[in-house]
């Protein structure tokens, strides 16, 4: 009996020691205390909610610490542990209520949460201290830390709240730190030697307020207290494409509202000119209703009371690597750049890159390399050979740290051309629709995106000149206006030659110019028409036109692919055409516009026509893409014109004759024939109805076209 | 330079079907004569089948001759199809042998005498026709306009 009761206790003892705590329920007041902690639902602390160091809490959707009073998270070297659960990550702490106790967050780590901080609308306490804590990997796309106003029955003579964030690390997270009120009656918002490095903001490829690391609204009313954001640094933040997972934009800090200025003076924002900054922040130089952000003075290297982090990286040869480079062949080595010292004891170099020319296939080895310390600057020389043949790769640097032993932001090295060489990929990947290949990916594809705005035209990445085609058109054109036959084929048919230019804008859709000389004639003798027959007119033009036309391309430009060597297209475009329409009387071909076979001249009430007309057309193109450079294809498009007199018969009374003869136009006689060809009797009739009186025509072809540059 | 041969056949087949369309267009070919026919009697379409000239003035050796109000309804109407009838119920036929030259027989409804005339044309197109008669005593010159 007793040997039982001690095998008992010696096998619960693990269990007591390594088992963990599930928080649930609401709580008047809560200590968690070293050691690990679940919560997986809705955890409401009314009072006092302590956090003490060593304390690990594990969040499972949707798993969520709700403090309506005093928060006291006090943690050594960040050994207070928020993170969420992998593929089920819970929320965070949200705190709300009006309490007139303290928040201090100081020396904890926040990973893998969907919101690690919310500070939700009518939330008060008398001070907020963030501090000392790192923020890395938070997978939620809505915000790090999310800043609500309090009520604004909240009056001044209750005094304002102070709220720190100071010498935090914001690091590979993929949302925004977000201020509802960055200038305020309220609040007092200090942001002071903070790291924001290596940050993913996720939103739609165009730059906005929203898409950067930090923003907030500062409006110049019931601004009492402007932000202090100063000493912070502000290095590899972009704005990610949530359709095509590419680096869209660097994305600093966003500021709107209604104040003409904001100071974001002595930080460290990526860059030491003025000119790359602007690069990487919004304010009044992208929107006009927005603050103007001053950043001068600007600080020319990160602060060195910020956390630690990697700034710059050249290679060995003292290339600077920009954060655009693309790696195809391995490099010797890198140079690391920081604001303190690194501790690269612990860490590891990796290399991926693609194996293949069409899948996602991906292969992640670990480098090794030998290490020269200079202060802020670390050489490491790699020693292994990895032969990639050319595709594609990234470095990454983890598991460095500070001399503190303090976590130091991952860093990548060409992983931003890395992240579009994969966007290409997985395209090609869902294009073709072959199994076997599927089974040869190492990369998972990311879900499905589950937001509502379905983006067609995707961005294209090709450079300017890459998107150039150019190409030769030839075919037919067809005059279908006042002088034709209601049956197509009995008109007459002229040659028609262009040049035509094409430039991609999106994945399916392009602009395109066409500079076109074709001819157009008919005659009345050849319509169906008994009307027409006995009216006995006829025409011939040489027409130059010039017309700029959008497109959109039934399948993705972007692409040649066997499967789709047949591109159909539809466009629409305007045409800016000269004309000059002539006859042939008596052997002699004349000039009709100068003759004024409407009256134009015989009449003092009437103009001559002009010889520019614009027009429109709506066109249908059928490609077929022979290789990646060349295709040809057939091209059909209906144009009608703003003028009626491309045939020259407009909507004009027949003129008098005795006035045409006694007109002062170079050859009366001939006017009055082209003005009624076959002396009809013309007593109050019009040459041409004066409803839909405008001409029209129609050129079809086939085409010829070309990439100029690869 | 092309930077292929394909690319290069591609135009030559281009070029090839570019000359193609061009004989695919329809012309419309008119003699000088056809086209002084049209004037005078129509293009013989829908409609154009004759032209009716109305006497308007008459000029004998060069003088100008007072017209009667009788005389002034005269018409002459020329069939595209060759016919002639005018407004005294005479008929018979036309032709063109020359540019310049309108020859015509006239059988009279009163007398059933048929006549020829060979009359040289001065003037016409699409308002007015002038002939000119020569015999050997006088020269007469009789302008018509059209009265479609």
């Amino acid at each position: 009996m007793r040997s039982k009761f001690i095998y008992t206790l010696l096998f619960s003892l693990p269990f007591a020691s390594f088992g963990q705590d599930t928080l649930s329920g609401n709580y008047a007041t809560l200590k968690i205390s070293a050691g690990l902690h679940l919560v997986k639902e809705v955890v409401t602390v009314k009072g006092l909610l302590t956090v003490e160091p060593g304390a690990k809490i594990e969040f499972l959707d949707p798993g969520v610490i709700v403090c309506e009073g005093a928060v006291d998270i006090n943690g050594v070297g960040q050994n207070i542990e928020f993170y969420g659960r992998a593929k089920n990550e819970g929320v965070g702490l949200i705190i709300k209520n009006i309490d007139s106790s303290v928040v201090n967050i100081i020396g904890a780590s926040f990973k893998y949460l969907q919101m690690p901080l919310f500070f939700d609308f009518g939330w008060k306490r008398n001070s907020v201290n963030i501090s000392n804590n790192n923020f890395i990997e938070n997978i939620g796309k809505v915000s790090i830390i999310q800043v609500l106003n309090p009520p604004f029955s909240f009056v001044l003579d209750q005094g304002s709240i102070d709220f720190t964030l100071k010498n935090n690390i914001f690091s590979n997270n993929n949302a925004a730190i977000y201020f509802e009120d960055l200038k305020s009656d309220l609040v007092k918002i200090s942001i002071v030697n903070n790291t924001f490095a290596g940050n993913k903001v996720f939103g739609f490829k165009n730059y906005n307020i929203s898409t950067n690391i930090l923003y907030g609204r500062s409006d110049n009313n019931y601004s009492k207290f402007p932000s202090l954001i100063e000493s912070n640094s502000f290095v590899f933040n972009y704005l990610i494409d949530n359709n095509t997972d590419t680096v869209a934009h660097a994305a600093n800090f966003g500021i709107y509202g209604s104040d003409k200025t904001f100071k974001l003076t002595n930080n460290y924002l990526g860059a030491s000119s003025k000119v790359e900054i602007a690069k990487t922040i919004h304010d009044q130089a992208l929107n006009y209703n927005a603050p103007q952000l001053i950043v001068e003075p600007f600080l020319s290297t990160p602060p060195v009371n910020a956390p630690t982090h990697i700034y710059a990286m050249s290679t060995l040869d003292n290339k600077v690597i920009s954060d655009s480079i693309k790696i195809s062949e391995p490099l010797s080595g890198l140079v690391l750049i920081s604001n303190n010292e690194l501790n690269l004891s612990k860490s590891i170099v990796g290399f991926s890159y693609f194996v293949g020319d069409s899948v996602l296939r991906k292969v992640d080895t670990t480098l090794t390399y030998s290490l020269q310390s200079s202060g802020k600057s670390n050489s490491l020389t790699i020693t292994k050979v990895i032969n990639t043949n050319g595709k594609a790769g990234y470095y990454t640097l983890s598991g460095v740290t500070d001399n503190s032993g303090r976590a130091v932001p991952d860093v990548k090295v060409g992983y931003n051309a890395w992240l579009n060489e994969y966007s290409v990929r997985k395209l090609l990947s869902e294009l073709v629709v072959v199994n076997t290949k599927k089974l040869e990916d190492s990369i998972k594809s990311s879900p499905k995106s589950v937001d509502s705005i379905k983006n067609t035209f995707q961005k294209i990445k090709e450079p300017f000149k890459k998107r150039i085609e150019v190409g030769v058109v030839t075919g037919g054109a067809v005059f279908t206006g006042t002088i034709s036959s209601p049956g197509l084929f009995n008109n007459q048919m002229n040659i028609a030659n262009g040049v035509h230019v094409n430039y991609t804008l999106f994945s399916n859709i392009s602009a395109g110019l066409t500079i076109a000389s074709f001819k157009l004639s008919n005659s009345d003798r050849t319509s169906s028409n008994n009307e027409q027959l006995a009216r006995g007119m006829s025409f011939s033009t040489s027409m130059l036109s010039l017309s700029p036309s959008i497109h959109y391309d039934f399948v993705d430009n972007r692409f040649v692919k066997k499967e789709r060597k047949i591109r159909p297209s539809i466009g629409l475009g305007l045409d800016i055409n000269s004309f000059s329409p002539t006859g042939i009387y008596n052997g002699v071909k004349y000039k009709l516009q100068p003759l004024g076979t409407g009256g134009q001249f015989s009449d003092s009430t009437k103009e001559p026509y002009s010889l520019l007309a614009l027009g429109y057309f709506l066109s249908v193109k059928v490609k077929y893409q022979i290789n990646p450079s060349n295709s040809v294809g057939i091209h059909l498009s209906y144009h009608k014109s703003k003028s009626e007199y491309l045939d020259d018969v407009g909507p004009d009374e027949y003129p008098n004759a005795a006035k045409m003869l006694a007109s002062s136009v170079s050859d009366p006689v001939a006017a009055l024939y082209f003005s009624n060809p076959t002396s009809r009797n013309i007593k109050g009739q019009y040459r041409n109805s004066p409803n839909n009186s405008k001409d029209s025509y129609i050129i079809f072809g086939i085409f010829y076209a070309r990439k100029l540059f690869k | 330079m092309f930077y292929k041969n394909l690319s290069f056949k591609i135009f030559v087949y281009l070029l090839g079907l570019s000359v193609l369309f061009q004989f695919c267009k329809k012309k419309e070919v008119m003699t000088d004569l056809e086209f002084r026919k049209q004037l005078l009697a129509g293009s013989g379409t829908y409609q154009n089948v004759e032209n009716n000239w109305k006497l308007d003035s008459t000029y004998v050796n060069g003088v100008s001759v007072a017209l009667t109000a009788y005389q002034k309804t005269f018409v002459k109407t020329f069939m595209h199809d060759g016919i002639y009838k005018d407004s005294e119920l005479n008929t018979g036929t036309w032709e063109l042998p020359t540019l310049n030259t309108l020859r015509q027989k006239i059988r009279y409804s009163t007398t059933s005498k048929i006549d020829s005339f060979s009359y040289e044309i001065l003037i016409i197109n699409t308002a007015q026709l002038k002939l000119k008669l020569n015999n050997s005593t006088s020269q007469t010159e009789y302008l018509f306009k059209i009265a479609n």
